[in-house]
């Protein structure tokens, strides 16, 4: 976007989205009409509340379906979020990236067109980065194998891209489970953790690749229940987060052993980062 | 073999015509310790200066910088980013200072460089001079263990001249152009010094001093020997010493870890700053919400060794140290970097704890 890489670009607040509780979708229109940001699923960027800090999201729409637009889902949790919560449509925001590297799009679909099974696990706003992925796989559904979509949050109220689960369910190929570890009056479907409902089930690994983002808390029981259910580390792709200052391999915070998540990643195969996968 | 050498008084002259021209950085003496600092005459240069108390990475990568700034003008909100480009020496550095700054080359000026470490690196020339010897300041000093990560008391190699001292002058050994052109004002006279070869001079005249040096080098475990201790009892022994302090960190001629925050002052600029940051604080790794990767001073200690002498080293090339003792002498806990290196060689287990 320009030459010096810690300097965010200006961008307009084009539409703030409730998307759940205490979660909104900021979409980001660049102030300089040249700037364009051309990126893949799995890609981040960063998100400035000029005058409180900035901080790494996901972009969490494919750039087929962006519009030109950078797309953030942010959940209020901090002090760059709080900000950010506060803002207006038309507010300015800064913008960086794209950062990191992508989703294997093209493993996804196997090696030898023989439909390769693709599991997709999102908890809570962890679905965010992974919502790329879906709407590439959606776009283009002819090329890739059976989707199994796992989405769950704490509680219903914290479901996000609610709306979309319609068109995803019904696209063909597809099927979808959707879970809340706890329901409310309102709430009619599923109730468990997404572990349990992933062992329920039960997808074979054969020809099979399963991708994850949630909480560290979320990522380790799925981590084990795949492994259960017979995937090797080579067939779980996870996408991390962590504290990053720079996003580009130069303030020494992310790194998962001698892999720099800002750089190497965010995406992972399982076996890439078992070794050093420190607390979780 | 004729030598190019330089008397005390015409060096320091030298340095003083580049005043007018140049931010010059030199050791001083600072109440009871010698610091590098910028100097306005060469009055203030302690020529007799041991290893300095400070690093000399502030001068390329200082504590606290603005990187960004927005202001609001006629035109709506205006961006900057404000480089360095003042033309700097580094004078009095050591043959350590000056393989810290080809150690922060690696990463800091890999694509996409880091555009305020660039703009000052570039913009400096670095004049050491060597440890042992006849110099003064002597070397080598208290914990300091340079070989032991490829360094050396006569390394010429990232300095762009390097000066040894012989008697009441200095041998001159311009080792880069820049440093070649930097000297041009200089009045050097070429003497006959029949033990000394002209590009090597230091090694000659620090070597034998060094020879001499009693204890045997440490030798630097390879990294598989750091990969089979991650999960040794041993760090968890090591963080029970451990304050948190961050010392050896901002102490560290390498350790370049940074934290950005913003502010805003009170006429309406918003600056965004980066800031040194330390490994060994309990909040450096965790993010909002609370989750904390390493929530033990036993995994961030573990997280300093590892990043120095595997993560570092298999990205890199070289270790994330140069062998300066400036963390030994300076934790108040005693902590040794030597010992940690030394225990890992050793086969670090629960049952053999690091000798206090």
């Amino acid at each position: 976007m320009n030459d010096n890489p810690f300097l965010p670009a200006l961008a307009r607040l084009a539409e703030i989205r409730d998307l759940a509780t205490g979660i909104k979708l900021f979409r980001c229109e660049f102030v300089d009409k040249e700037t364009e940001l051309h990126y893949r699923p799995g890609q981040f960027g960063f998100l400035s509340a000029i005058g409180v800090g900035e901080a790494p999201f996901g972009l969490a729409v494919s750039e087929a379906r962006s519009g030109g637009l950078a797309e953030f889902a942010v959940q209020r949790i901090g002090t760059v979020t709080d900000a950010l919560h506060e803002m207006q449509p038309g507010d300015l925001v800064g913008v960086r990236g794209p950062m990191g590297n992508c989703f294997p799009m093209d493993q996804l679909k196997g090696d030898d067109g023989s439909g390769r099974r693709i599991i997709i696990l999102g908890g809570g706003i962890g679905l965010a980065p992974l919502r790329p992925v879906i709407q590439e796989i959606l776009d283009h559904r002819d090329e890739y194998g059976p989707l199994e979509l796992f989405c769950a949050a704490r509680s219903p109220e914290l479901l996000v891209f609610r709306e979309e689960f319609a068109e995803w369910s019904a696209a063909p190929r597809t099927t979808m489970h959707v879970t809340v570890d706890k329901g409310n009056e309102s709430w009619t479907g599923q109730v468990g953790l997404i572990t349990q409902v992933l062992a329920q089930v039960a997808p074979s690994p054969e020809n099979a690749v399963a991708i994850t983002c949630g909480p560290p808390i979320m990522i380790k029981f799925v981590l084990k229940e795949l492994d259960r259910l017979g995937f090797a580390p080579e067939q779980v792709i996870m996408t991390l987060e962590s504290k990053m200052k720079c996003g580009l391999g130069k303030c020494g915070r992310c790194n998962v052993g001698d892999q720099y998540i800002c750089q190497d990643g965010p995406v992972f195969r399982y076996d890439q980062v078992r070794e050093f996968l420190e607390a979780f | 073999m004729n030598q190019e050498i330089i008397s005390r008084q015409e060096l320091s002259r030298w340095l003083e015509s580049l005043l007018p021209g140049y931010t010059v950085i030199a050791p001083v003496h600072r109440e009871d310790r010698d610091v590098f600092a910028v100097i306005g005459s060469t009055g203030e240069v302690a020529w007799d200066a041991g290893r300095t108390a400070n690093p000399a990475k502030e001068f390329f990568f200082p504590a606290s910088e603005t990187i960004v700034r927005w202001r609001t003008g006629p035109a709506g909100l205006q961006v900057e980013a404000p480089l360095a480009t003042r033309p700097q020496v580094l004078f009095g550095a050591r043959p350590c200072d000056g393989m810290a700054l080809d150690v922060l080359d690696r990463l800091l000026l890999a694509d996409p460089a880091d555009p305020y470490y660039k703009a000052r690196r570039d913009a400096t020339t670095v004049v050491g001079w060597a440890c042992g010897g006849e110099h003064p300041g002597g070397g080598p000093f208290e914990g300091c263990f340079c070989e032991t990560v490829g360094g050396g008391p006569a390394d010429r190699r990232f300095l762009d001249v390097l000066l040894t001292r012989h008697g009441d002058d200095y041998a001159i050994d311009a080792v880069t152009e820049k440093g070649r052109q930097l000297l041009s004002g200089a009045k050097t006279e070429p003497r006959d010094l029949p033990a000394v070869t002209p590009a090597h001079a230091a090694d000659d005249i620090v070597g034998a001093v060094l020879r001499d040096r009693p204890q045997p080098v440490l030798q630097m475990p390879p990294p598989t020997e750091w990969r089979a201790q991650f999960d040794a009892a041993f760090w968890t022994e090591l963080a029970q010493r451990c304050l948190g302090c961050r010392t050896c960190t901002y102490d560290c001629p390498v350790c370049y870890c940074f934290d950005v925050r913003d502010r805003a002052l009170p006429d309406g600029t918003i600056e965004r700053l980066r800031c040194w940051d330390s490994c060994q604080g309990m909040q450096c790794f965790a993010i909002a919400g609370g989750h904390n990767p390493r929530p033990t001073q036993a995994a961030r200690q573990r997280q300093r060794y590892m990043h120095k002498f595997l993560y570092y080293p298999e990205r890199e090339g070289v270790a994330l140290c140069v062998g300066c003792g400036r963390c030994v002498v300076d934790c108040p806990v005693n902590i040794d970097i030597r010992e940690v290196i030394a225990a890992i060689a050793a086969g670090a287990t629960a049952a053999e704890r690091v000798p206090a």
